[in-house]
């Protein structure tokens, strides 16, 4: 029903050429018409399609001299689609069709676009400055190709910003505006929030990041090879090392065809895991210590800085860095298992007896249910994603179910079945193989500050799980030890130059995803990275401001935030700045 | 989950096993002796230093390990070492990040806002040079009243907790 | 009274009030080390208040060009409204510099919140016109709370001398105490506005990083070197004054009566310590123990408080009446 070829067949009218791919769970189809794009896109969004980014091309210099887009979708049949669409109008060769009204999530990849690349859609406003702010000269475009970082960097010297006074905020009568940031007062990022207030309660709310703009995207295609790049991919955002540089790998290996040995995909999914678990920790701590339980707060830290330290006796590194290889996993010793194995049962035990204590407190509660609700409905459209958009209800809503890749597609270790029950969906479905010490009910996942603490603990505990079942089959494999990593790079030379490839993991946050396009000598032509962050800002903004109560019959309960519940809300999406901003 | 409620016996316990390991002094305290670990010179404390944070583009990895430094198994209040809400208290800057374009006047600001004598401790590789993100455009050469502020770095990417700990310590002693 | 005794009233009322004020930092000091304590931490000790503040005096005061004489006046008007306070209370022995009575307590409290929250609103900042928002909002809570437990104390004892109605409390002894209802009901209510006043768990956050979460820090965020050591130590001070005031009140334990005599003064040293000390272990373990309460919810203790004290005073009345 949801395949895309019924979707075309319907509702496009122009040519649509299918071009085959190797790995068989992508399909990569060519729109020529804007018309049959939009029309498309339409009939997507009907047949519960999720998109995940849009990726923009300067192919001038290639064979087709234009810019073309990469729109990329998840299906609900499993499979990853990939609409190419070459911007062709030689009158318009910036302009693109906007598909927005079907997909609103695209707005800040539209805004992004044309800082970078300046290019813009026919219908529907952009501006510049989310990435490039006032320092930066105009029409810098900075990831167009032929701006080399000499010349990029000799223009942003010579530019004098306009020197601008400080003007006032038009406000409506009776509202205050209350800008904070870049820099705030806790050991966190930078970004600014600009707050509408009525009171205390927040009307709206305007995200401005972009601060941390390191110009990532364009470092890869400068500086780093597809065997290198992983070491930036590490350092895009730091909480999610493990998973970027995983996210990466995985486009080098489906862009060389190859699959990593089983040992190397234990190994991936553990640390995985064992990432997950660390944060979720790390963010039920920082929750409550943000409530001001300091008792509880200061366990809960404790907690988080043992995984930590087990990270660092497993692989060497805190945050699980140098491990993922382009081709496999480089550990410099085989770390024992049993240790694993036991600390993160201990762990878990603490956490989840901390966990629950803080759900079930009255108090607590009292700051958490119904503070910054995201609705289902809200999550769905808005393109929120990972933890988010499970917590608003959409539990199925994680890569790992979608399309499992990696550990997760071995049916032997059935690791769905455990992911599949981290929300119980009622007590008599549960099978007897798997026991919840902290049930989570689907009925508990009502996209408020509540829900997304209740998810994290609920994940936390399966991701122990999934440890301890990865931890069994590694030590079945034995001692034999084989080897961990499968050398890429003549397979990679053989490879076809500008082609490209598809990576993706899912993070704690949700699913990162890398898209390369390979240059000549193993070089890196094109480097788009989407960090689950960048939907879940927009889903943030949807949280805190006034809305009317979609529970409510008679519409005149209104859902609302008081600033001093700003930064819970904030915590409990815990996003990154750094991969928004890249 | 979201209506049953149960008591809240587990803090109960918790906090009075707490009490009655303060009043009696049966109790083991989550970090390591500071001494014994950190060198008595650095353990005697007796200093007082505020610190503020100032994210210039980093990876949050710095963060990560900057906010482990107050968990109980470092607690870097023994040292008398706090973490300040407002540039205004603080006696030194933990710089973190390659100082990107887009902060630069945010980070001006920052360091112009605190009183002297003030100091900063860049923390992390790509504080000190740019590190990986070294060849990109967006980043910005950090003005000289800045570099001459710096006192100390802490290399790695990110520093352990201890590392940035026993640099928080020892050096702003000199300024403060 | 002649002229030495009154002479020697005052000089030992300035002593353990300046006493006192040297000793905030200290109080401060061990509510944290012991709430490190109980989290299994170290702690900076007792005595790293005073390090702080040390290094704050040394440091000169930074102030915003669009700050005017208000800013840079209030940390003294904190600092000499909040010692006048202590110089009003009966500490170890009954003497004291100034007496008055508790409504001037309650305003002399109320100078420095308006002082406090003008400087908030002076620095043009955003967060100092939150801050001194919702200070504002505590304080008409507050404000109407202590009110009623002076007029509790005043119907129960005739008088709303601070000297006269601790005598009376001393005189009552801390075990009789315990056979009154409507002083053990004032004592819950003085001990949530203590609360309130020091702006401490779950009202709001002493620690805080969080700057939208912040009542009382807000303003303090411009504050710099000088003045905000004069600043800081002047809510110690506070602190200590809510303490000792809680402390002397409502556990009259030993009786100050005998004036001077030296063996009551020595009996009444250690005691007042371990009445502190137990405050303050009180004080760390209710901070603990619970999370902030949302913003707007600060009012169910507001008003529970205002409650305690009219159930007090409806009983008061309707005991001596009837």
């Amino acid at each position: 029903m949801a395949d895309i070829h019924a979707g075309i067949r319907d509702v496009c009218q122009g040519e649509v050429i299918e071009l085959p791919r190797r790995d068989g769970r992508e399909r990569h189809f060519v729109i020529e018409n804007g018309e049959d794009l939009l029309r498309l896109s339409q009939w997507a969004s009907q047949h519960d399609y999720y998109f995940c980014t849009m990726v923009a091309n300067d192919e001038r210099l290639l064979e087709d001299h234009i810019f073309k887009l990469y729109y990329l979708f998840s299906a609900p049949d499993g499979f990853l689609v990939t609409l190419e669409y070459p911007l062709n109008d030689p009158l318009h060769p910036t302009k693109y069709p906007s598909i927005r009204p079907s997909f609103p999530s695209v707005e800040p990849l539209e805004h992004r676009l044309y800082d970078t690349f300046g290019l813009s859609p026919h219908t529907g406003e952009v501006h510049s400055g989310t990435l490039l702010h006032t320092p930066y000269p105009p029409e810098y475009y900075p990831l167009r190709q032929g701006r080399t970082r000499d010349k990029l960097e000799e223009r942003a010297r010579a530019y004098s910003p306009p020197t601008h006074s400080a003007s006032a905020i038009e406000m409506p009568e009776g509202m205050l505006a209350m800008p904070v940031g870049p820099i705030h007062a806790g050991v966190i990022e930078a970004g600014c929030f600009q707050f509408h207030l009525a009171g205390e309660v927040i009307e709206e709310v305007r995200i401005r990041l972009g601060y941390k703009h390191r110009g990532i995207e364009k470092l890869f295609q400068t500086s780093y090879t597809l065997e290198r790049g992983h070491e930036l991919a590490e350092r895009v955002s730091g909480d999610a090392s493990f998973a970027h540089s995983m996210a990466f790998c995985h486009a080098v290996e489906s862009l060389a065809g190859v699959e990593v040995p089983l040992a190397a995909r234990y190994w991936r999914g553990l640390l995985l895991e064992l990432e997950r678990f660390s944060n979720h920790a790390g963010d039920i701590a920082a929750l409550v210590h943000d409530m001001a339980f300091e008792l509880l707060a200061s366990e809960l830290a404790v907690v988080r800085e043992q995984t930590l330290r087990l990270n660092q006796r497993v692989c060497g590194h805190r945050l699980l860095r140098g491990v993922n290889v382009p081709g496999g996993v480089h550990l410099l010793h085989r770390p024992h298992l049993n240790d694993v194995q036991r600390t993160i049962e201990t762990l878990a035990a603490r956490l989840l007896n901390l966990g629950k204590s803080v759900l079930e407190m009255p108090a607590c509660r009292e700051r958490m249910v119904n503070t910054g609700v995201l609705t289902c409905n809200e999550a769905r459209t808005g393109g929120a994603t990972g933890l988010v958009a499970r917590a608003s209800g959409l539990w199925k809503h994680d890569f790992r179910l979608r399309h499992p890749c990696g550990v997760y597609a071995i049916p032997a270790l059935a690791l769905a079945d455990e992911l599949r029950h981290t929300v119980v969906l009622s007590d008599d479905d549960l099978p007897s193989s798997i026991h919840r010490r902290v049930p989570i009910y689907l009925s508990d996942l009502q996209g408020d500050v509540f829900a997304r603490l209740a998810l994290r603990v609920a994940e936390a505990e399966t991701s122990v799980h999934l440890v301890a079942r990865l931890v069994a089959a590694l030590r079945q494999k034995g001692g034999r030890s084989e080897p961990l990593v499968v050398p890429l790079e003549k397979l990679l030379r053989a490879v076809p130059n500008f082609e490209y490839g598809i990576g993706y993991a899912e993070s704690w946050r949700g699913e990162i995803i890398y898209w390369l396009m390979k240059g000549p000598r193993n070089t890196i032509f094109r480097c788009d990275l989407r960090d689950p962050s960048l939907f879940n800002w927009t889903a943030m903004r949807q949280a805190i401001i006034r809305k009317p109560d979609p529970r409510d019959p008679t519409g005149r309960r209104y859902l609302e935030n008081i600033l001093a519940d700003f930064p819970l809300i904030n915590k409990s999406f815990n996003l990154s700045y750094a991969g928004h901003d890249l | 989950m979201r209506e049953g409620t149960e008591p809240i016996s587990h803090m109960a316990r918790l906090l009075l096993g707490r009490v009655f390991g303060l009043l009696t002094g049966r109790r083991t305290l989550y970090a390591e002796d500071a001494a014994a670990r950190y060198g008595p010179e650095l353990a005697r404390g007796r200093r007082s230093v505020f610190v503020r944070h100032l994210d210039c583009g980093s990876c949050n990895g710095c963060e990560i390990e900057l906010s482990a430094l107050v968990n109980p198994l470092y607690d870097i209040e023994r040292f008398g070492i706090r973490f300040e809400a407002s540039p205004r208290h603080a006696d030194v800057l933990a710089l973190t990040g390659p100082f990107t374009r887009n902060l630069e006047t945010a980070a001006y600001l920052t360091y112009a806002a605190m009183a002297e004598p003030r100091c900063i401790v860049t923390i992390g590789d790509c504080a000190h040079d740019g590190g990986i993100f070294k060849d990109t455009y967006a980043l910005a050469d950090r003005p000289a009243f800045l570099e001459q502020a710096v006192v100390a770095h802490v290399p790695g990417c990110p520093p352990t907790p201890e590392a940035i700990l026993r640099a928080l310590a020892q050096q702003p002693r000199g300024t403060g | 009274m002649n002229l030495t005794a009154i002479l020697l009233s005052g000089v030992i009322g300035l002593a353990q009030g300046t006493l006192l004020i040297l000793a905030a930092p200290g109080v401060v000091g061990l509510l944290r080390t012991i709430k490190a304590q109980l989290q299994l931490r170290q702690g900076a000790g007792v005595l790293q208040p005073y390090r702080d503040l040390f290094k704050l005096l040394r440091k000169p005061a930074v102030r915003s060009n669009a700050t005017s004489w208000i800013f840079a006046s209030t940390p003294s008007v904190l600092f000499v409204a909040y010692s006048l306070l202590v110089f009003m209370v009966p500490v170890v022995h009954p003497a004291t510099l100034i007496s008055g009575d508790f409504v001037l307590a309650i305003y002399v409290l109320g100078l420095a919140r308006f002082s406090l929250s003008l400087a908030g609103l002076d620095t043009g900042t955003p967060f100092g016109g939150l801050g001194s928002s919702r200070e504002m909002f505590f304080h008409f809570l507050t404000e109407i709370g202590l009110v009623l437990v002076v007029v509790g104390l005043m119907i129960h004892w005739n008088t709303i001398d601070v000297q006269q109605v601790f005598e009376a409390h001393w005189r009552l002894g801390l075990g009789a105490f315990f056979t009154r209802p409507e002083l053990l009901l004032l004592t819950l209510s003085l001990a949530l506005l203590v609360l309130f006043e020091s702006e401490r768990i779950p009202i709001d956050n002493p620690s805080t990083h969080l700057e939208l979460t912040m009542a009382h820090k807000a303003i303090l965020l411009e504050y710099a070197g000088r003045d905000l050591a004069l600043v800081e130590w002047a809510e110690m001070i506070k602190l200590t004054f809510l303490l000792t005031l809680l402390g002397n009140l409502f556990l009259p334990f030993p009786s100050l009566l005998a004036t001077g005599a030296i063996p009551v003064v020595l009996w009444s040293v250690p005691a007042y310590g371990g009445k502190m000390v137990l405050l303050v272990l009180l004080l760390a373990l209710w901070e603990l123990g619970q999370p902030k309460l949302r913003l707007r919810e600060v009012v169910a203790p507001g008003f529970t408080a205002m409650l305690l004290s009219l159930v007090a005073i409806i009983y008061t009345i309707y005991t001596t009446e009837g």
